[in-house]
């Protein structure tokens, strides 16, 4: 039961196990984790609540518009401009700029408040930081495109495995046992290519926690790589690794980050597979250690590359093209390990010349960390 | 005799899988694992009709294509293209502007009723044949 204090100040409910809960009213401003502002008709901010303070500093008596964005008049299509023009509660999503520097997708929602006469006197503006949904946003990108890659994959692997339950069935009927071992190799083939896009698929239903633990960060870049030696030579590719011998052990996911690598490395193969523009192909890994600690690999190759307008999609090119036996889930993969570790990733391209992948991870144990994963 | 049909395809099990199901049929099949290969084949048998896979590494299905169907020789040859990508009938009017379009296209994986009664009806055998 909701019952007003006795003083008109703090609002009292009866709690689950029948002691009482208490909070003097305006402390509820400061409770609620949105900033807000609460502006007059000239825009002018006349008070705000803790969440304000904490991102955009003290705010009060200045216009909104420089406040939340540094600008020296309203907004285009500003929600508080609407409100103060029809009374009614307006929204949208910005980007504004904090007080430490820090730039954030928020979304905004402008209510009126009213004078005795019921005109609008004010407004109250209230904006949530969106950014833990720009990260689902960013991955259902992935994922759609991770599904297009997939659609080709899978397109061949049925090929494939019909195709041999076919010649199986023919060879049975004739009785040609050369025809039959052919047949069967095709089934197997496809079977195991099943698999693949199984534990593809597992990987990124997270079935998985990672378990982040002390290894040789060096030596575990040098097996992924070198399972990749023969690859490369049989495709003509020169691979190159380069690894900095300063770092020793780090705390990483030692299964996720050999996924990681073999994902970029792959696609880096196919990427030079496919080029036709150049003579030699190559494929270098670097490992760098960085001055914060972390580590600073870096995957980069000559190869086609991805066109400029597709690299701010993210790696959308790359699930189209054939070869190389990727299952279209490569990057979202190794999307989600960056994720994990709370790393970042970017991607540098120019169609034609080549990609680099940067990747940064920290080396640090779990518990000891504090980088926000970002796609660039 | 027989019509002869070329498959170009990098990948061994379509190779494979379509040698098969057309060898049963009575064509004569020849195979080739890229661009480069397919042409000297075509050039070198005459194939009555050519399956060609055209998303194969460093274009050499597109090449091949375009080759085959600017060729004085060979410029006739229905030429039907195997893909995977189901969107590949409006990516291909960009690259193939100055050519004659394919006779067909099929999709991987091929509906084997179909693609033996496409191949019935392009594959032009001589009189008597």
């Amino acid at each position: 039961m909701d019952r007003a204090g006795d003083d008109g100040t703090t609002v009292r409910w009866n709690g689950p196990t029948g002691g009482e809960l208490r909070v003097q009213a305006d402390r509820l401003f400061d409770l609620v984790p949105s900033a807000i502002s609460i502006q007059d008709r000239n825009y002018r901010i006349r008070k705000v609540n803790a969440a304000f303070r904490r991102m955009f500093g003290e705010g009060v008596g200045e216009y909104c518009y420089s406040a939340y964005k540094g600008r020296s008049r309203v907004c285009l299509d500003c929600p508080m401009a609407r409100t103060f023009a029809d009374g009614g509660v307006h929204s949208s999503e910005e980007v504004v700029q904090t007080a430490a520097g820090e730039v954030l997708h928020v979304t905004v929602q402008t209510s009126p408040i009213l004078g005795p006469d019921g005109s609008v006197v004010g407004g109250m503006e209230v904006m949530t930081d969106l950014s833990g949904s720009t990260a689902v946003r960013q991955e259902l990108v992935l994922l759609g495109q991770a599904m297009a890659g997939m659609a080709h994959y899978i397109k061949n692997l049925l090929t494939g495995l019909e195709g041999g339950v076919y010649v199986v069935e023919e060879a049975l009927e004739d009785g040609d046992e050369g025809l039959l071992q052919e047949g069967w190799e095709m089934v197997r083939r496809n079977v195991e290519r099943v698999a693949r896009l199984s534990r593809d698929q597992l990987y990124c239903s997270r079935d998985r926690m990672p378990e982040i633990q002390l290894v040789e960060v060096n030596r575990l870049v040098c097996q992924s790589a070198e399972l990749y030696r023969a690859r490369a030579e049989r495709e003509g590719i020169g691979l190159h690794v380069e690894l900095d011998e300063r770092i020793g052990a780090g705390w990483l996911d030692p299964e996720g980050f050999d996924n990681l690598l073999t994902n970029l490395l792959s696609n880096a193969l196919d990427a030079c597979r496919f080029d036709t523009s150049k003579e030699r192909h190559w494929v270098s890994v670097k490992t760098l250690l960085e001055s914060g600690g972390q580590l600073h690999l870096e995957v980069a190759d000559n190869g086609q590359g991805i066109p400029e307008k597709l690299c701010g999609a993210v790696f959308s090119e790359m699930f189209t093209t054939k070869g190389g036996g990727g299952t279209g889930l490569g990057l979202l993969v190794v999307y989600r390990v960056v994720c994990a570790h709370n790393g970042r990733i970017t991607v540098m391209s120019e169609d034609g010349v080549g990609t680099v992948f940067t990747v940064i991870l920290p080396l640090a144990p779990p518990g000891e960390r504090s980088m926000n994963v970002t796609v660039e | 005799m027989g019509a002869t049909i070329l498959v170009v395809d990098d990948e061994q099990d379509v190779r494979t899988y379509l040698r098969t199901l057309l060898t049963k049929q009575g064509y004569e099949v020849v195979a080739a694992a890229d661009g480069e290969e397919g042409l000297e084949v075509a050039r070198a048998r005459r194939p009555d009709l050519v399956f060609l896979d055209i998303m194969m590494p460093r274009k050499t299905g597109i090449m091949l294509y375009r080759r085959l169907k600017k060729d004085p020789d060979l410029g006739g040859v229905p030429v039907v293209i195997l893909t995977g990508l189901s969107q590949y009938r409006t990516f291909f009017a960009q690259d193939f502007e100055e050519v004659p379009r394919p006779e067909a296209f099929v999709e991987k994986p091929p509906n084997r009723e179909e693609l033996l009664r496409l191949v019935e009806e392009l594959v032009s055998t001589p009189a008597g044949g």
